[in-house]
């Protein structure tokens, strides 16, 4: 009777525990890839609209169409009407330019794809970051030479914990800027 | 080696707990409202939210 | 035969017949099927598949899928405005000043809106009414504008039914109607309520001198007409006068719930809870209230006196004769009507020497249930203690129409029966609800051949009119009003009409016009612009153009105009002997006003509904309240059902003890019972309407000759809090014994500021956390909190608080994360009530924080104790560890759960702060000090660049409270308030000695019994 359960223990329960193993190991590390949480992410959108010529070239400040980046929790994705203030004279011959004046003289709303996205359950503020001396490359990455817009930071929760705990190593070109809360009521409600 | 049946009541047992496992898998799966007891019900009239363009906001709470 | 065993085994066989070795059964063995079986079967139509190919083609196809599955990464879309208007940034919140119109008090609002949409109602700062408060009601209109069952367009009755048209059909119809009743020179009759705004009542006249004929009649459920006509007969003057609360030390209540809905609430309370407070030495007021109903200024008094309605008179007289003996008060002997009335001498006597020590500074206040005749005895006694130097000369009260009295209306139906009277208009008015049945007002109506309802929700006479109008919500309307000399508020839209509504003012113009094509969306605004140009502004003398001083004015949303306050005229001391004694025998009933539901308008209010009732904490219901001893003698308990008959009137309702009530005595609420309302207001209570006649003219709210019968049957009333009795051993006090509530007297404070003993336990086995920066910290004094429940719905508004409906709150799961105890000591007849607002304490050594598995609820490093829904499993434990039984579960998803899940109804989403999440099931929840407030307020010292202090950060609770009873801020800061209130003598936390470091400072409530 030993012998064969022996046998029955090498041949059966010895594979199916290191399949069930490797199987979890391996569904863990493809379910927690970066990209999973989107890094990389860089969807089309409606109207090919380059960072790179208006905020790399032209050197178009950030906060100039995102006005509420230091006075709200929301940067805001600018409204037609701000494209327009340029691009009624600029360009209007460019059929993107032409596109872009019908959604405005039309009154439709233009379905940018979102690219940044933090959970509801977590409420976050960009004027405290803004205001606190952040600019938006740290966690945007480098928007200025984005064609296209691209995720480039995971927005997991242990990422922001990471550069809260860290910030004066991390953020040390920021004079006197100190560690970022750690209390779950500073994001969470 | 010797073959091992399992008895009536616990196949039973068996499958009610694997039912049971994957019906939660499933509706927990599923997006929420599509299984509320109500569903969210929107009315035939579009609401559309505008600013009264005579009214006067504060510019100081006061 | 017996089987061959040739080989010495064992032969096992299956069957006789293989027993009997019948050649058939070798047969069978040979085949594996049974004849017959498989006739069907074709090998040749089976898939070419095998089994383990077809296994591997699932597991392939599988796999493509999962590898095909990556649009997890999309996040929908963000869509910004296409042309954003200039005044919203995303995320900051706009503040507008306006007008409250939910009853005729006109307190000044400011409105908080987010990307367009009103989400808080709070009272207007600069408004020298109500300064910065509103009452409960105001606080929760903010659902009646989102409400999914408004009327959303105008309906006629067309082959019996009402069925929807546009506004130029119904205009057209209705100004041909009207024209032609002008013509037959027949009435018109336009019915609403009080009026408050001095551009309406022009426009009304306008009204009628476009139709001859039209008459305006202005009446309310419980009309001030006998407070108005009584102050002719006692002075000959018009205009009321304000009362200078703040001064008075002595106040006699007399049936008067002045610290309740009997005046404007906001600032009643707020002055008297200024002469109520422990930081400015001890110059306390006394408060006598001399009432029946055990209203909240009676759970208020520093002492009570029992007096039924109908002796009031009686009562007030022989205070009169006490104070100045007359020939025409000699009747009135105060030592008999004591002896007949079980009074307690001794109070009775303290009363007559602080009316006398304190003869003018002092006030002696009627409700509004009671008649004509004690507000004549009230105004002549104050007169003869020169309590009118309380009076304020500065401000008067300032009416536009007298409302009409139950003469009138009798006169107005028996028109409308004999067919003179061709259109009704109810202006946003349910006369079909609120008169007495024996008017006939129903039946008279159908008579009429138009009958016109403007209303923002079905109501009892909209299920009656030809015509249905729906109307906008204060917060969509444009207006102004005026209801003291002096102050002149303006109403501003905060957003344009959701639905296809007017403004009543508008449809009224339209009428007067006579064009039905006229109408546009500034049509009102433009009337009120042109009348304050041509009345308002010229005696302005103001240094800025006309267009500036508009501006400013709807900026600020109220101005001093330069009216002055009439003259005090001086009473007439003889009108005295025109009053008769109205004391009667046997059971008096009184109606009387409820708490939150107005006059039935706020029925449908979901929070308005669920708020407790401040004495009998019942919510979902009216009741017949009777006092412990009638109950008994009754053989009634909680929730009997009892007929409750006057003459021809009957009405069975439940019955609540009430400990407190008078004896031989019902009191019920008037407002409840509306059959035609929406899903939540429809059917909750009682109508107690029916008990009302319109013979009773002189006090039409106390009826006497009252029977109750037992009609055997029961009811559920639900409540907030345990009805037991008051005398049970173990239970009475408990709210002393253990520490909850601790009071004392003023004239012990002023002995010893430290009288009370205070346990403190710093024995501890962690050590303990020390906040540097900054710590928040709450102190509630509860010698100025009068139990008005306010502060729980503004929290409400704040934090998206759903409605869960009787059902649920009978199983104690209201979800309002402050609330408002009451606890009662003393005597079941006449017991002493302590008022407490109980919310999370956020304790330092918080008992919930613990236990959580899932460590879901953690600390602060600023005090706070944090709670993040995302990762609550709904095990309950903390709450099953919270001592002050603070935390709320949501055992469903009540939005869904409750009344259909009209809460999930298109538009009322759209009043959810968006700061605050919007829970769902299975999660714990509680007051979280306003958080998002806090965040905000070190948002704001961040973009500054300044050190967060803590100063500025109001909570939402803090902020609603007309009596200024809450005190909240960072303890670590010197200077704040709280500092000061957390460590005065006579501060004390609930449940202290159990050491879980609650941050909530109570402050004893002193009562001023005796002379200091």
């Amino acid at each position: 009777m030993n012998k064969s359960f022996l046998d029955y223990f090498l041949k059966i329960r010895v594979p199916v525990i290191l399949f069930v193993a490797l199987a979890s190991l391996t569904l863990t590390y493809y379910v927690s890839r970066a990209e999973r949480d989107g890094v990389g992410y860089a969807p089309e959108q409606p109207i090919p609209y380059s960072h790179k010529l208006h905020a790399g070239t032209m050197g178009i400040d950030c906060q100039y169409c995102h006005t509420g980046a230091s006075v709200s929790r929301h940067a805001m994705v600018p409204p037609v009407n701000t494209c327009m203030n340029c691009h009624t004279v600029a360009r209007k011959n460019k059929p993107n330019i032409i596109r872009l004046t019908q959604y405005y003289n039309e009154g439709k709303l233009m379905p940018w794809k979102r690219v940044h996205k933090v959970p509801d359950y977590a409420y976050f503020n960009h004027s405290v970051h803004v205001n606190k001396g952040i600019d938006c490359q740290t966690c945007h990455g480098d928007i200025q030479n984005m064609e296209v817009v691209q995720q480039t930071n995971s927005w997991t929760m242990n990422n922001c914990i990471d550069c809260h705990r860290t910030a004066p190593v991390k953020l040390a070109n920021i004079k006197g800027i100190k560690k970022g809360p750690e209390n779950c009521f500073a994001c969470h409600r | 080696m010797k073959k091992t049946t399992i008895d009536t009541g616990r196949r039973r047992l068996f499958a009610r707990f694997g039912l049971g496992a994957l019906s939660a898998g499933i509706l927990s799966a599923l997006p929420f409202r599509s299984t509320a007891a109500k569903a969210k019900r929107t009315g035939d009239t579009t609401i559309s939210v505008t600013i009264d363009p005579m009214a006067v906001k504060r510019t100081n709470k006061g | 035969m017996e089987p061959s065993n040739t080989n010495h085994e064992s032969r096992y066989w299956k069957s006789l017949r293989e027993y009997h070795n019948d050649p058939a059964s070798a047969d069978a063995k040979a085949h594996e099927f049974a004849k017959g079986v498989t006739d069907e079967f074709d090998v040749n139509t089976l898939s070419p598949m095998s089994r383990k190919q077809f296994l591997g083609a699932l597991a392939a196809s599988a796999a493509f899928a999962a590898a095909g599955c990556n649009s997890y990464r999309d996040k929908g879309e963000i869509v910004p405005y296409n042309k954003k208007p200039e005044e919203i940034t995303l995320g900051v919140a706009n503040h507008y000043a306006s007008t409250c119109t939910g009853c005729a008090e006109a307190c000044g609002i400011l409105v908080k809106t987010r990307e367009g949409r009103p989400i808080k109602v709070d009272g207007n700062p600069d408004h020298p009414v109500n300064k910065g408060s509103v009452c409960a009601q105001g606080q929760a209109s903010i659902l009646n504008l989102y409400d999914p069952e408004r009327l959303k367009d105008p309906m006629l009755v067309s082959s019996g039914i009402l069925t929807k048209t546009t506004w130029k059909v119904a205009d057209t119809k209705l100004i041909a109607a009207f024209t032609a009743a002008a013509n037959q020179k027949k009435e018109i009759a336009l019915i609403t309520h009080s009026l408050t705004s001095p551009s309406l009542t022009k426009l009304l006249g306008e009204f009628a001198a476009k139709y001859p004929g039209a008459k305006h009649y202005a009446y309310e459920l419980f009309d001030g007409g006998a407070r108005q006509s009584a102050w002719t007969k006692s002075t000959g003057g018009t205009a009321l006068p304000v009362i200078a609360w703040e001064k008075a030390n002595v106040v006699l209540a007399v049936e008067s719930d002045f610290l309740g809905y009997d005046g404007n609430l906001p600032e009643q309370t707020r002055l008297f809870a200024s002469r109520r407070d422990v930081m400015k030495g001890k110059n306390f007021n006394r408060l006598y209230s001399a009432d029946a109903t055990m209203n909240s200024t009676a759970m208020n008094a520093d002492h009570r006196l029992r007096v039924r309605p109908d002796r009031q008179l009686a009562f007030v007289l022989s205070l009169l004769n006490e104070v100045r003996p007359s020939a025409q008060t000699s009747a009135y002997s105060l030592s008999a009507f004591v002896k007949e009335n079980g009074l307690d001498d001794a109070v009775v006597k303290q009363l007559v020497n602080d009316l006398k020590a304190n003869a003018g500074a002092a006030i002696v206040h009627a409700g509004d249930t009671m008649p004509e005749a004690v507000h004549i005895a009230v105004n002549l006694l104050n007169a003869a203690l020169g309590n009118d130097a309380l009076y304020r000369r500065d401000q008067a009260k300032h009416g536009y129409a007298p409302l009409i009295d139950a003469e009138q209306w009798s006169a107005l139906v028996a028109r409308m029966n004999a067919g003179q009277v061709a259109a009704v208009v109810h202006v946003d008015t349910n006369p079909v609800y609120h008169l007495a049945p024996d008017l006939g007002y129903a039946d008279a109506l159908k008579k009429v051949d138009t009958v016109v309802t403007l209303a923002e929700l079905q109501n009892e006479t909209t299920a009656v009119s030809s015509f249905v109008l729906p109307l906008n919500h204060t917060l969509e309307g444009w207006g102004d009003h005026q209801t003291r000399t002096g102050v002149l508020s303006l109403q501003q839209p905060v957003i344009a009409p959701l639905y296809n509504t007017r403004q009543k003012e508008a449809a009224l113009l339209i009428w007067t016009a006579g064009n039905p094509d006229g109408y546009n969306e500034t049509l009102y605004h433009d009337y009120v612009m042109a009348r304050w140009e041509k009345e308002v502004y010229p005696a302005q003398k103001a240094k800025a153009g006309f267009k500036a001083f508009w501006l400013s004015a709807l900026h600020d949303g109220v101005i001093a105009t330069n009216d002055a306050a009439p003259a005090l005229p001086a009473a007439k001391m003889d009108v005295v002997s025109t009053l008769k004694n109205t004391a009667v025998n046997g059971t008096v009933l009184a109606l009387t006003k409820n708490y939150f539901v107005g006059d039935g308008r706020y029925a449908n209010n979901g929070w308005l509904q669920e708020m407790p009732h401040p004495a009998s904490k019942i919510a979902w219901d009216n009741y017949a309240a009777l006092s412990p001893a009638t109950a008994k003698s009754l053989g009634a308990s909680e929730g009997s059902m009892v007929s409750v008959t006057a003459g021809s009137r009957s009405l069975a309702l439940p019955v609540h003890v009430q400990p407190g009530l008078a004896d031989d005595f019902v009191a019920v609420q008037l407002g409840y019972g509306r059959n035609v309302s929406g899903s939540v207001g429809e059917n909750v209570g009682f109508n107690a309407s029916v008990l009302l006649s319109k013979s009773d003219t002189t006090a039409p709210y106390t009826v006497g000759g009252v029977t109750l019968t037992l009609t055997g049957e029961t009811y559920l009333l639900a409540s907030t809090q345990e009805h037991h009795a008051l005398d049970d051993t173990f239970l009475k006090d408990i709210h002393k014994k253990r520490g909850i509530i601790q009071e004392g007297t003023l004239a012990q404070y002023a002995e010893d500021p430290a009288f009370l003993e205070k346990e403190h336990s710093d024995l501890t086995i962690v050590p303990r956390v020390t906040y540097d920066g900054v710590k928040w910290g709450m102190a509630i004094d509860l010698n100025k909190c009068t139990g008005c429940g306010v502060c729980t719905l503004s929290c409400n508004a704040e934090n998206n608080i759903p409605v869960v409906g009787k059902e649920q709150l009978h199983k104690g799961r209201e979800m309002t994360w402050i609330r408002i105890d009451r606890y009662f000591s003393g005597e079941p007849d006449a017991p002493t009530v302590s008022n407490q607002p109980m919310l999370c304490q956020h304790c330092d050594n918080a008992p919930c924080e613990n236990v959580c598995p899932v460590v879901a609820t953690t600390h602060s490093p600023d005090g706070l104790n944090q709670m993040a829904y995302n990762r609550c499993v709904g095990t309950k434990y903390c709450s099953n560890n919270c001592p002050f039984k603070v935390r709320r579960f949501n055992f469903f998803d009540f939005r869904d759960d409750f009344a259909g899940g009209v809460q999930y109804e298109e538009p009322l989403p759209l009043m959810h702060n968006p700061e605050v999440t919007v829970r769902s099931r299975g999660v714990m929840e509680k007051c979280t000090f306003c958080v998002q407030r806090i965040m905000e307020g070190r948002q704001h010292a961040i973009e500054k660049g300044e050190e967060f202090t803590g100063a500025g950060v109001t909570v939402a609770c803090q902020e609603a409270c007309p009596a200024e009873a809450i005190v909240f801020g960072n303890v670590n800061d010197t200077t704040s308030k709280i500092h000061q209130y957390r460590k005065h003598s006579i501060g004390y936390r609930v449940l202290e000695e159990i050491n879980v470091g609650p941050n909530v400072t109570y402050i004893a409530k002193l009562r001023n019994t005796d002379p200091v």
